[in-house]
């Protein structure tokens, strides 16, 4: 059953404490949470939905800075402080459901339980990691293995094998041309470890695709593993 | 793809990206195409032509210019480079609408502009353009 897994690792009176604030929503493709500069006033966990967090410089040009989905929150930033915002934009890239809950009665348990600070704290720790491993993985390694590995991320955060992404959204996550991900994908077509047609990706062979990816699926992944564990106390 | 490297069909390829280039001469290379890199219009014409051949197809990835500035581009290539005068010319471009994903336009005697919807279509259009492989 899907669920969101940092929901899940929190301590079962934790979870049973935020979950009357809890909202089941969902959410379309393109949908934008959050706009720069906005005061962040929901918190969505993912359940099978990906969004993304991007960055537009004044270009006009956009690259993803991170990856959220079903062991993850989007919106971090309103547990820091009385009226947090920042500077990226949170957009939705492959539809589905999240639990939504406003900053402030979360806000409120993050201040008061330290059971929540300690699992919230650590989930930041872990998107550090992602964040930090992103920046050097788009400095260092090339366009192939980065699809390789950002499909990766998305289907680890979907669960599905069926994705619905155009090119030209592909291009603007890894921030490259759009040529550069129509040749990536043919070359991943060609070896048989995808099928990509007309916006719609289908991964064939999920360890062929960890095998065509860089170091940082599993450098990621395993720092995720390490910082949140699954501890499954809720129906989240 | 058995073929000996010097029996395939040349595509002239005008590739200005570094990322994109190394794997579009490859999906060349696996469908059976001899892909001759130029990173733009000066290196391209400046290749030593008839030591390996006039290609069968010059191909255009649009970065940065216009799409009319790159068939422009191409016609320039070919005519001052000495290939005959149909060779086509095909440039891929970069940003356009939905409305226009999937399409091939004709947009000269033997000039084309591909607006892909994925890697496929380009090699549907240069199979047509180049058969004899």
């Amino acid at each position: 059953m899907n669920k969101n897994y940092l929901l899940a690792a929190m301590p079962r009176e934790v979870y049973e404490k935020i979950a009357p604030n809890l909202k089941l929503v969902s959410l379309s493709r393109g949908k934008i949470l959050h706009h720069p500069g906005e005061t962040i006033e929901d918190l969505y966990f993912p359940i099978d939905c990906a969004i993304s967090i991007t960055i537009t410089m004044s270009c006009g040009n956009t690259a993803e800075t991170g990856i959220i989905g079903n062991r993850e929150v989007v919106g971090v930033n309103a547990f820091m402080g009385g009226s947090e915002t920042t500077q990226t934009e949170y957009i939705v890239q492959v539809a589905g459901s999240a639990m939504k809950i406003s900053a402030q009665p979360l806000r409120d348990e993050f201040d008061r339980n330290k059971q929540l600070r300690e699992v919230l704290l650590r989930y930041t720790q872990a998107l550090i990691a992602q964040i930090s491993q992103t920046t050097a993985c788009n400095r260092l390694h090339d366009l192939e293995k980065r699809f390789a590995r950002w499909m990766l991320e998305v289907q680890t955060r979907v669960e599905k094998d069926d994705i619905e992404l155009t090119q030209e959204f592909i291009a603007n996550m890894l921030g490259v041309r759009r040529a550069g991900v129509t040749q990536a994908a043919q070359k991943l077509q060609e070896s048989g470890i995808i099928k990509y047609s007309r916006g719609h990706v289908h991964i064939l062979d999920r360890q062929r695709l960890e095998g065509a990816s860089c170091e940082c699926f599993k450098t990621v992944k395993d720092e995720y593993d390490r910082l949140l564990g699954i501890h499954d106390h809720s129906s989240a | 793809m058995n073929s000996k490297p010097d029996t395939l069909p040349i595509i002239l390829l005008i590739e200005q990206d570094d990322e994109t280039r190394p794997l579009i001469k490859h999906n060349l290379h696996i469908k059976g195409y001899r892909a001759i890199v130029a990173l733009d219009e000066e290196d391209a014409i400046e290749r030593k032509w008839d030591e390996c051949g006039h290609p069968a197809l010059i191909l255009l990835n649009q970065v940065k210019l216009s799409v009319d500035e790159f068939i422009n581009m191409g016609r320039r290539i070919r005519q001052s480079a000495g290939f005959p005068i149909r060779t086509p010319i095909v440039v891929i471009a970069e940003r356009f609408g939905a409305d226009m994903e999937g399409k091939d336009v004709l947009v000269g005697e033997s000039e084309y502009v591909i607006y892909p919807e994925d890697a496929q279509q380009l090699m549907d259009l240069l199979h047509r353009l180049c058969p004899d492989r």
